[in-house]
């Protein structure tokens, strides 16, 4: 068969290729790792597709673990399309966590005006750590991946501060630095009666929906991602290249934030010091945004996947000697191979294209539409 | 209650043991930063050198075959990144992200393969690396005590520092490298390889590793490295990557972090004083950036 003809009518599915490869890549690199504590790399891959999808119990849980992952891969990817690349996803949903679970048990008033005052405050507080960075970004020309990375650390120490020394929950078991478990009126209802997924993902679906929409059919959504292609072009064509800063990062900041309180309202009903950082919800939720180009409708399945290889990697766990790790191996592994995707379409071009030379890289150089952004 | 000239030596003490493990890691950086690297995988490498440092330590005992073992690790995963960075032309945060999440999983990974254990592997049978002997400085106590159980390296880290100014500034190499940091179309059009300056550029970071895991106790825990390759990289900046310039830097966070570890047993809350280094970077940093931009 002809393999031009064959191209041709496979080329629909080029936007699938680069990631089913990468994922196929780390997964021969999984198995190699596999291999060396002496385990069948088929029948480790086969307990770990049936603990992250094999029954109703383990793909409900698998899409419990997907929700957070799912909302900070938006918000990553609101922020890293428009070519402000911030790490600070962590932070922010810890910024946002924190404060519902701690607004949720101890603002006065009836429990509907604590939900939503505690929501509202808790998104506030996301996106207000997110203009921190913003701002730092704007005034003192600070390296955004600098900033969020330093505010997550701090971050995660200041609530601990306050959940520590201020709203401990003495009732319980006291080994445990977390607060106050919420009213169950405002718990988040489950989804099915007897199975942990509750609303929150939901709630995800909606903001993928939401996210979909901003990017691609609103007069900002465009702006945003004119400003990720060529910030010269956006200044020249009359938008404000700073207000689109300040705005994709604190939506980014918010939503991150909601990642926090969905995980307060659904899972634990409190704030757990060191449960998101232990879990990388953030940090898998970025490169499920990697993974799929910043597309809403590409992170809602990259992060199912991706959380089936977290929930895939605890079933082994619990039943092979294999350690949990080998699924942040698997995960490095995919966006390791993502984002080596330029050069594979140069490959694919038939005359040799002189690859562009990245210079001047500190500061912001444009990125190429498709092949992930330069630093 | 310590005297106050008791009280500043211990400081300084401790800063120095503190800044070191970062000062290595931070001089890699800063060579990054010259050739225009902004190679945020240092923690992963970091991780991976404090690793290959503990395995090597346990197989054979030996310092020297640790400290190589640190170096090689740390500069094999430079250079998977910087081949992603460099030859595929990946986006260097993304590569630096993924590295790091493939470095914290795989040490933890094979800790739990090797030494079976769960969290940290703490052992005395290791060697730990040899203290620089200060019995001398007997008849000033505080000045024995300013330089009390410091090993070597943490003393070739400044020495380091002083070689690679000589390297940079006058050496043809040093002088290439600046050059591609400069303009790497002109420096390429010269025919100097800048991919392989590029991808070279990194070996410290390992033996900066090395500390943390063979300083004082030897041991290895999940994370050990927790943010320091961050911070690195934050204290290449502040020295705007200039090598005398990371010694200040350096120290600057050792400071911060000697700080936190004093406060820990005031009235002041621990956890606070944790959240401390990463503000001090913030706010360093600003005024750092802030009066750059008023010259």
């Amino acid at each position: 068969m002809n393999f031009n003809k064959l191209k041709k009518n496979l080329h629909f599915l080029t936007p699938l290729g680069q990631p089913v490869l990468a994922i196929g890549l780390a997964l021969i690199v999984g198995a190699a790792v596999i291999i060396a504590t002496g385990e069948s790399p088929l029948k480790i891959y086969g307990i770990m597709l049936k603990g992250a999808f094999g029954s109703k119990y383990y793909l409900l849980t698998t899409l419990t673990r997907a929700t957070p992952i799912i909302i900070t891969g938006l918000g990553a990817a609101i922020c890293w399309s428009s070519n402000y690349m911030g790490i600070g996803g962590e932070g922010q949903m810890i910024m946002g966590g924190f404060v519902c679970a701690v607004a949720c048990v101890h603002l006065p008033g009836p429990l509907w005006f604590k939900l939503i005052a505690g929501v509202i405050l808790a998104l506030a507080a996301g996106g207000a750590y997110s203009l921190l960075s913003a701002w730092l970004l704007d005034k003192f020309k600070m390296s955004l991946a600098i900033s969020t990375l330093m505010l997550n650390y701090a971050g995660a120490y200041i609530a601990m501060h306050f959940v520590q020394n201020v709203f401990l929950d003495k009732s319980g078991d006291a080994k445990l630095v977390q607060t106050q478990m919420i009213d169950e009126a405002i718990q988040l209802p489950r989804i099915l009666s007897d199975q942990k997924l509750h609303w929150g993902f939901g709630i995800a679906v909606l903001a993928v929906a939401a996210t979909w929409f901003l990017m691609n059919r609103t007069v900002f959504g465009y702006e945003a991602r004119m400003s990720g292609y060529n910030i010269d072009f956006c200044n020249y064509g009359g938008i404000s290249s700073r207000k689109i800063m300040y705005s994709v990062l604190i939506l980014s900041g918010v939503i991150c934030g909601l990642a926090g309180v969905i995980e307060v309202l659904g899972v634990n009903y409190r704030y757990v010091h060191n449960t998101y950082v232990s879990a990388s919800y953030a940090w898998i939720g970025l490169n499920a945004a990697l993974i799929s180009g910043y597309n809403p409708i590409g992170i809602l399945l990259t992060s199912i996947i991706l959380a089936g290889i977290s929930t895939g990697g605890a079933a082994i766990a619990r039943s092979t000697s294999v350690p949990l790790e080998i699924s942040s191996i698997i995960q490095g592994c995919i966006t390791l191979f993502i984002s080596a995707r330029i050069v594979i379409r140069f490959r694919r071009g038939k005359k040799p294209v002189p690859a562009p030379l990245n210079g001047g890289s500190a500061g912001r150089i444009v990125s190429d539409p498709e092949g992930g952004a330069a630093v | 209650m310590m005297s106050d000239a008791n009280y500043l030596s211990v400081v300084f003490n401790s800063t120095i043991r503190m800044m070191t493990p970062i000062l290595y890691v931070a001089l890699g950086s800063a060579l990054c930063n010259r050739v225009f690297i902004f190679n945020i995988g240092l923690e992963g490498t970091m991780l991976t050198g404090a690793f290959a440092a503990i395995v090597a330590n346990y197989y054979t005992g030996s310092i020297l075959v640790s400290l190589l073992a640190a170096m090689i690790s740390a500069m094999l995963v430079s250079w998977v990144a910087g081949i992603f960075m460099v030859k595929f032309k990946g986006a260097m945060l993304v590569v630096g992200v993924s590295i790091n999440m493939l470095m914290a999983g795989l040490t933890t990974f094979l800790m739990q393969t090797i030494f079976g254990v769960k969290g940290a592997y703490v052992s005395t049978d290791l060697v730990s690396l040899p203290k620089v002997d200060v019995s001398f400085l007997g008849r000033w106590p505080v000045l024995q005590t300013m330089f009390s159980s410091l090993t070597y390296l943490d003393l070739f880290a400044f020495v380091l520092a002083i070689l690679l100014y000589f390297f940079l500034f006058k050496t043809v190499t040093g002088f290439h490298m600046r050059s591609v940091g400069i303009n790497k179309t002109a420096a390429t059009s010269l025919g100097i390889n800048a991919d392989r300056l590029q991808i070279g550029t990194i070996a410290f970071s390992g033996i900066g590793a090395c500390l943390l895991t063979m300083g004082g106790v030897t041991m290895f825990a999940q994370n050990i490295t927790a943010g320091r390759g961050f911070i690195a990289m934050a204290a290449a900046t502040l020295g705007a990557a200039h090598p005398l310039g990371v010694v200040v830097g350096s120290g600057f966070f050792g400071f911060a972090q000697s700080m936190a570890n004093m406060l820990q047993n005031s009235a002041i809350s621990s956890q606070l004083t944790m959240a401390l280094p990463y503000l001090a970077t913030i706010l360093a940093l600003a005024i750092y950036n802030f009066t750059q931009h008023r010259r």
